[in-house]
């Protein structure tokens, strides 16, 4: 064996004792590393000159590796067969590596001074390892080589350099096959790799992070230390062993790495790239750890950690878990006397805005995995920008930054709150952070509250008022319980179903309820269009005939006279309330409602100033259509409602301008304008799944409108002429005649008094017209389309003009005098929707039958047949085979006249009902002297005056 | 010319070479006409062999400046900024480093005095009577290139070897780490102590190779692990 004893030099005998054992236990892990290399089967056969020594054969097997001539000359010549080490895998090489490194530049290294005299030790005694191992040599197996002829005499080259490989390593064979053999075998070992001699250590170690956690759980500065990891072993040496040596050599666990930082620090360098803590420590003398703050730690972790991995980077850290559940749990306590910190000035100083049970104390707590922060500990991670927390011996990653601005909407902790502030905060907390917002519910009626707040649910069932005629649907129940319990609450609610759902008849039994509970403070007032006072005065004496109902309009109007006298509500038009609006102001309301609430879009109009003014205990608000244009409508209906609820105009336009623009419509914004809306605004559509099956495929509503001044003079004037006409006693013929055309004559009164005397067809002379705008207007933003049927002419023509100039364009008007043609040109435009107009104006007797108009989903009557049979064969124009929503239709009626009382009398009287069918108008000429007053009268307060409109 | 960050900063100065010399230079210098180039304490003697004859010239190009003395500040300076030499080690001019040796006034660095001295002192046998000859500039263009991707080695140009000054760095970092502990141990007695682990003796476990050649052994089953 070569080079196995060491050389003659001057030790003394204890050195020489040392230096032997250091010899002998190097050698064994050489013995073991010539081993493993056999185990692992990581040999490949060469052959050199037959007087080589082992270290020239070392740097003879590097210079063929790395691509030169094995340099045998062409001819026969004697060879020595070998097995060396191919030196393939890494593992082996960083073994190598340490055998080298501490016998080349250690006590060794007289005997060892290079890395090829180690490695002749090695080829010594791997050879010999395979040979004790080897029963023979398969020739056939040359990995990844193609099949090529063999060159003459190369099979019996190879014949006995395998048999050299097995038995007596001395052969004979041509010199220039043997080294081709030995340039094609060497090709992809490791002895050409370019590191292969390298003694920085590379080849062995790898730089590597370990992130150190501070003491405390919950604050401090986390350490990212440097180290230089064993890629086989995991043995490690941080950095600043090597910057505290001496020299540029250092060792450690048995390797010698010679100036490892012309490595390492490029690759540290690669770190700082991605992670700014790293490049800061490289800025200083010699770096050994990076210093993470508190408040950088979760970028680390989120950012720089994976990038440092995706950089083969190995970080070694304890255990850090996004915090999977981090809740914000809330709680609040009952303050009795929580009525008592409401500004008086906001509403009437004898009637609290919230109900003192509603008002509960807050308070909060952070709780991350399960782990409960109390607020000063929260705010200790706060104060030092701590994301991580440990919990259960795992450090969690808190996203602190947006949880904080996810509170930022909560209230300080201690604060007493209505669910109106709860809501808010709730609403602009919830959707934008990564903490769920969790209630502790303790208190009963905050729980209450919370319930229906937060959680949507629905509002306990209210008892229907038992004074009620008629029966409310379930949806209805529903809302009426809901105003209840708004007004429990002391919180305003907008009532926004679909025209048709019923928002009058949810509205009388609210007031009915509250009647029969004894509750009302003060009379309520209900703020309505002038068209729609009749309608409503007439659905309360339908369903709610108990209550007492003062109608502040009129010449003769006198709010004392509510307030004096039992009065349970008081109806006023718009226009009233703010001639009056000093006399409103004196009084305080029980509640005030709005209907039509759309008309207080504009904040600042001085409609929506007077009726934000008056004192009241609750407001409601009834609208179709809560929002028309501008999302700043909805602002101003909630300012009506619940003062500063939205916020500032300013900040509920630069917090949901992206909504109101169209943008952002499924995002964070959207979620928190649904939740501040959830809690006050209940919107039912008529296409609702849970309503849908409650409504009649087709309904019929009674739309009600005053006359004017004009129109009652001239109804006055007919009615007197014909019975002038009558009591002459003229014949029956004439009788006839006369009462024939002045019934004509009246309904063409009611429909518009333009049709008797002309002028301007203005909406402002005729209550009916005005009361049909305002109908087709919820139609059109609704993107409905309507059918109008008149019976006359003038009146169809009349109506298109009026809509042209509501709205800019022309319904096409379908009348006897079209063409069949160009009646269903017409009829097609329309129902394939390439008519500008939704609506389409028919003649009833040109209309009626054989046209399909299913588009429209609303049929009006302005003036009435006193047929059913005419008028259900004009609705069914939509409602048919065909049409696929529920259809609605409007009978316009003016109160007080004719109209109102044969559409009594058609629906007290069905035989009535029967008979006219059969007679159409004949039959009132056969009514007596008395009939006939009863049926024309005019009612006096079936007039409006003209500047309410 | 390549320009690096530090072949950059050469531009100015070499401009004021004739323009056909620096063409002439810079073919000589990429095409490895510039042979045995040995620093021999005062500068660097050359061999520039002309491209097309048989011709060679002697060139002898002077250091910059003499910094050897201060070998140890500059030693301390880097000691103090290990991303500098991280980046050197990368191959590449940290842009702080090479504005701080421009602040300082490092003749690493050239000046217009540079290009005054190599006019003085270079010398070459060609028959140029321009100092500056093609052959004195194609050496220089070398070390210049050298040193656009080993920052270090532009101290050649003032008289302090790389890896001497290396050594210094990490002297003076030792110093600055407060260390100075020898942590290699070369006593003989140590030696066997700071072995360390041995992983064979351990178990190793399976480990990946490819084979080699076309002779594989095929060893008795008895003597497989």
């Amino acid at each position: 064996m070569e080079r196995m004893a060491p050389e003659r030099t001057e030790w003394n005998a204890g050195e020489a004792s040392s230096l032997a054992k250091t010899l002998q236990a190097w050698q064994e892990r050489v013995f073991d590393l010539a081993r493993l290399v056999v185990d692992c089967g990581d040999v490949v056969a060469v052959a050199h000159g037959e007087q080589a020594p082992l270290v020239d054969v070392a740097l003879w097997l590097r210079r063929v590796s790395q691509g030169g001539m094995a340099g045998f000359p062409s001819g026969g010549a004697s060879f020595v067969a070998r097995w060396v080490p191919a030196w393939t895998s890494e593992a082996l090489l960083a073994l190598r590596y340490r055998l080298v490194s501490s016998a080349t530049r250690g006590a060794l290294a007289e005997m060892y001074p290079s890395p090829a005299f180690v490695d002749a030790l090695l080829l010594q005694l791997v050879d010999r390892e395979v040979r004790r191992r080897i029963m023979g040599v398969d020739l056939g197996t040359s990995a990844g080589r193609r099949y090529r002829v063999m060159y003459q005499g190369e099979a019996e080259a190879l014949a006995a350099w395998a048999r050299a490989l097995v038995g007596m390593p001395r052969f004979a064979a041509d010199g220039w096959i043997v080294g081709k053999e030995c340039e094609r075998a060497l090709e992809g070992s490791g002895w050409g790799r370019p590191d292969f001699d390298d003694d920085s250590g590379r080849i062995a170690y790898q730089l590597g992070f370990c992130l150190d956690p501070p003491r405390e759980d919950l604050a401090g500065d986390w350490e990212l230390r440097f180290e230089l990891r064993h890629r086989w072993t995991g043995e490690r040496i941080p950095l600043s062993a090597y910057w505290r040596s001496p020299s540029r050599e250092m060792s450690a666990h048995g390797d010698v790495l010679v100036a490892p930082d012309r490595w390492f620090l490029p690759k540290l360098r690669e770190a700082a790239q991605v992670c700014p803590a790293i490049a800061q420590a490289l800025r200083s003398p010699a770096p050994e750890r990076a210093v993470l703050r508190a408040d950088e730690m979760y970028r680390f972790i989120a950012q720089e950690l994976p990038a440092l991995r995706r950089a083969s980077f190995e970080v070694e850290m304890p255990p850090v878990e996004e915090a999977r559940d981090v809740r914000i749990r809330v709680r609040f306590q009952r303050v009795e006397d929580g009525a008592s910190r409401r500004e008086p000035s906001r509403r009437a100083a004898s009637v609290p805005m919230f109900s003192a049970d509603a008002v509960a104390r807050f308070d909060w707590s952070v709780v991350i995995d399960d782990r409960t922060l109390t607020p000063p500990e929260f705010r200790r991670m706060v104060e030092r920008q701590t994301p991580l927390v440990r919990v259960d011996g795992v450090w969690r990653l808190v996203p602190l930054a947006d949880l904080l601005r996810q509170m930022e909407a909560l209230p300080e902790p201690g604060e007493a709150m209505g669910p109106l502030e709860w809501s808010r905060a709730h609403a602009l907390a919830a959707p934008e952070g990564p903490g769920k917002l969790e209630v502790d519910e303790d208190a009963p009626v905050v729980a209450r509250w919370m319930d229906v707040w937060v959680l949507g649910r629905d509002v306990e069932p209210e008892p229907a008022p038992a004074s009620f005629r008629g029966a409310l649907r379930h949806y209805q129940e529903r809302g009426y319980a809901w105003l209840m319990h708004l007004r429990r609450m002391g919180v305003g609610g907008c009532l926004a179903d679909d025209m048709g759902l019923g928002k009058t008849v949810q509205m009388i039994a609210y007031w009915l309820r509250v009647k029969e509970l004894g509750d009302a403070a003060a009379p309520h007032l209900l703020v309505c269009p002038t068209s729609l006072v009749a309608n409503w005065r007439a659905e309360i004496e339908r369903f709610a005939p108990s209550l007492s109902v003062y109608v502040h309009h009129g010449a003769s109007r006198d709010l004392d006279q509510a307030f004096a006298g039992h009065v349970d509500l008081v109806i006023t038009t718009y226009g009233t309330l703010l001639r009056d609006v000093a006399a409103f102001h004196r009084r305080a309301f029980d509640c005030v409602a709005i209907d039509e609430a759309q008309v207080v879009k504009n904040a600042s109009t001085k409609q929506a100033r007077a009726l934000r003014a008056l004192a009241s205990r609750h407001r409601i608000a009834l609208t179709g259509t809560p929002v028309e244009n501008r999302l700043d409508e909805l602002w101003s209906l909630m300012e009506f409602l619940n003062p500063g609820y939205l916020g500032s105009l300013r900040w509920f336009r630069s917090t949901f301008g992206s909504v109101a623009e169209g943008r952002d419509l499924s995002g964070v914004r959207m979620r928190q304008l649904q939740l501040l809306l959830r809690p006050v605004l209940l919107r039912r559509r008529k296409s609702d799944p849970t309503i849908a099956p409650e409504l009649p495929e087709k309904w019929e509503v009674e739309e009600r409108a005053f006359l004017t001044v004009e129109q009652a003079a001239l109804y006055q004037a007919f009615v007197d002429q014909m019975f002038a006409e009558i009591s002459r006693g003229s014949s029956a013929m004439a009788r006839r005649g006369a009462i024939l055309t002045t019934l004509m004559r009246l309904k063409q009164v009611c429909d518009h008094p333009a049709l008797i005397s002309g002028g301007r067809p203005s909406p402002k002379r005729s209550g009916k017209l005005r009361s049909l705008l305002d109908r087709l207007r919820v139609v059109v933003d609704a993107g409905e389309a309507a059918l109008i049927f008149t019976q006359f002419r003038e009146m169809g023509e009349m109506l298109c003009a009026a809509l042209e100039d509501e709205w800019g364009w022309r319904p096409a008007f379908l009348h006897g005098g079209m063409s069949a043609k160009a009646r269903g040109e017409m009829v097609e435009a329309f129902q394939a929707g390439r008519t500008e107009s939704p609506v389409l104006v028919l003649s009833l007797r040109a209309g009626g039958v054989g046209l399909n108009l299913t588009r429209a989903s609303h049929v009006f009557h302005y003036d009435r047949w006193w047929n059913p049979a005419v008028e259900d064969q004009a609705t069914d124009r939509a409602y048919r085979i065909g049409q696929v929503r529920n259809v609605e239709v409007h009978k316009m009626i003016c109160v007080g006249t004719l109209e109102e009382r044969i559409d009594e009398m058609l629906r007290a009287k069905r035989a009535l009902s029967d008979l006219v069918s059969r007679v159409s108008d004949d039959w009132v000429t056969e009514l007596d002297d008395e009939a006939l007053h009863q049926l024309f009268a005019l009612t006096p307060t079936s007039v409006m005056e003209d500047d309410e409109l | 010319m390549k320009r690096g960050p530090y072949a950059s900063r050469w531009e100015s100065v070499l401009a004021e070479v004739e323009r056909s010399h620096l063409r002439a230079a810079a073919r000589l210098a990429m095409t490895g006409a510039v042979r045995a180039r040995a620093w021999d304490g005062h500068g660097w003697s050359a061999v520039v062999e002309r491209s097309g004859t048989r011709r060679a010239f002697d060139v002898w190009l002077p250091k910059l400046a003499d910094y050897a003395g201060h070998a140890r500040d500059v030693a301390r300076w880097l000691a103090m900024r290990p991303d500098w030499l991280a980046a050197h080690y990368a191959g590449e001019w940290d842009e702080s480093f090479l504005e701080f040796l421009t602040t300082h006034q490092v003749e690493v660095v050239p000046t217009r005095e540079t290009l005054v001295r190599l006019r003085a002192l270079s010398t070459c046998t060609c028959e140029e009577t321009d100092p500056l000859c093609p052959h004195v500039i194609a050496v220089l263009l070398g070390l210049i290139w050298e040193a656009d991707r080993h920052p270090l080695a532009a101290f050649r140009l003032v008289g302090i070897e790389e890896e001497r000054l290396l050594d210094l760095v990490h002297e003076e970092t030792a110093a600055l780490a407060g260390g100075a502990r020898p942590s290699l141990r070369t006593g003989r007695d140590e030696q066997r102590s700071e072995w360390g682990a041995w992983p064979p003796a351990d178990g190793w476990g399976e480990v990946a190779v490819r084979p080699l050649g076309r002779m594989r052994p095929v060893f008795r089953s008895e003597s497989r692990p």
